[in-house]
């Protein structure tokens, strides 16, 4: 029972916090109108992965004391200090009633994104592990015996690009070398591993729909680059249209219409200057700065006193 | 269409490679790790049957089976089956060169605006 209201007490506390920081983030997102590809896709990784690690950050700092008082018992702090509430997991948390439903909301919330998200990566990888089976592979490009318009990057384990016969024999030689160029440079920058681990996040974040898809945007649009660096504009432009048509045939349940999406990509192609694709230097340096915030929580208890702090202030 | 199960597809080999057989042959030619009883072969080509992959007819007292269509063609419609899910199941974990569909208008549109810049470059 104890346990069980800290994790409410948790919940309640935590959550709302993170869905501050995520609506405070979102006017960030408007600026990437401003900017290249690379930089968009650093800046909506950002705004992706702040919340998820800043949930970690604050779970494993809240809990942290409690944990290391199993090891070590004279971390046990609970008896040592009276000015306000505290958080524990083995000695409860002082709970009201509306809190703690506020706190199930939250985790049920979350559990259910989270698990949805799961569910769904593992289904993108089923199929993607059937259809390979079915197919012919050969330089990480696997073709595969299908009649849709299939070209995706795909893999978490093993990133490969799964196309089909059909955009094979339908797509010009160089419209084809353009598409694979395109897929290519997602596998490169493992585009699946970052997506699968993107939205993950973004089953912890608020709002984060908005996020992910101007995430894909920069992503298609730094692999459009590539693809254009060394194939053109033109015929990555003639690909794109090539296998939006092969969509059009019948296929029941397609993807979302997005066909403003397909438009704005043509268009930026056929304007002059690709831009090179940059690094990702942002993403370390925000995991080393969480690592940071979680060693400092852990080391000087900080973090978890500031959240008894809060906790006293929301319960008295 | 769905994927073969682990003895369907092994049962769909034997008939691919040696058509129309009956029970008893395809029983004979599942050696070694396929090896199954009678009643077990029977029962799978039963079922295939009943999915519309193996067409039948009477041999005497037997049935003969044969592959209702060629192993590309089975391969070609798992493969449009498992395609079309993937092009419907949403963008989590993978990367689409196209990730919506686009009308036919626009596509025109576009077409001759590329073509267009083609002729007045």
């Amino acid at each position: 029972m104890s346990t069980l209201s800290f994790v409410l007490a948790v919940g309640a506390l935590v959550w709302p916090i993170i869905w501050l920081v995520a609506a405070l983030a979102l006017p960030f997102l408007a600026a990437r109108r401003h900017l290249s590809p690379p930089s968009r896709i650093e800046l909506t990784t950002a705004l992706l992965l702040a919340p998820a690690l800043l949930t970690l950050t604050l779970l494993g700092t809240i809990a942290a004391p409690s944990l290391l008082a199993l090891i070590d018992p004279s971390r046990d702090h609970c008896l040592g200090h009276g000015h306000h509430l505290h958080l524990c997991l083995w000695h409860g948390a002082e709970l009201p009633p509306w809190l703690a439903w506020i706190g199930a909301a939250m985790w049920t919330v979350t559990g259910v994104r989270l698990t949805h998200a799961a569910l769904q990566l593992m289904e993108t990888e089923r199929l993607g592990a059937a259809l390979t089976a079915l197919g012919h592979m050969d330089d990480a490009v696997c073709v595969v015996p299908s009649s849709r318009g299939l070209c995706h990057a795909v893999g978490l384990l093993r990133p490969r690009v799964l196309v089909s016969k059909a955009v094979v024999e339908r797509l010009a030689p160089d419209e084809l070398d353009a598409a694979l160029a395109h897929e290519r440079a997602h596998v490169k920058h493992g585009d699946p591993r970052w997506s699968a681990a993107l939205t993950l996040a973004a089953a912890i974040s608020p709002f984060s729909g908005w996020v992910m898809a101007a995430w894909r945007d920069a992503v298609e649009d730094a692999a459009d680059d590539a693809a254009a660096a060394s194939c053109g504009g033109e015929a990555v432009s003639r690909a794109l249209i090539a296998v939006a048509r092969l969509r059009l045939e019948p296929a029941p349940g397609l993807g979302l219409v997005q066909p403003q999406g397909l438009e704005r990509r043509v268009m930026r192609l056929l304007a002059p200057r690709p831009t090179p694709r940059g690094s990702r230097a942002l993403w370390g340096a925000l995991a080393l700065a969480t690592l940071t915030g979680i060693g400092i929580g852990w080391g000087h208890e900080g973090l978890h006193h500031a959240a008894e702090e809060l906790w006293s202030a929301l319960v008295r | 269409m769905s994927h073969l199960g682990e003895l369907e597809q092994v049962v769909m080999e034997a008939v691919w490679a040696h058509p129309p057989s009956t029970v008893r042959e395809i029983a004979d030619r599942m050696r070694g790790d396929a090896d199954r009883a009678y009643t077990t072969v029977m029962t799978t080509l039963d079922r295939l049957h009943r999915k519309g992959l193996l067409r039948r007819e009477k041999d005497g007292l037997a049935w003969r089976y044969d592959a209702a269509m060629s192993r590309a063609e089975h391969e070609r419609l798992v493969a449009d089956a498992l395609a079309s899910a993937l092009l419907a199941h949403g963008d989590a974990g993978l990367a689409a060169l196209v990730d919506a569909s686009a009308d036919g208008a626009l596509l025109d549109r576009l077409e001759a605006l590329i073509a267009a810049r083609r002729g007045h470059p």
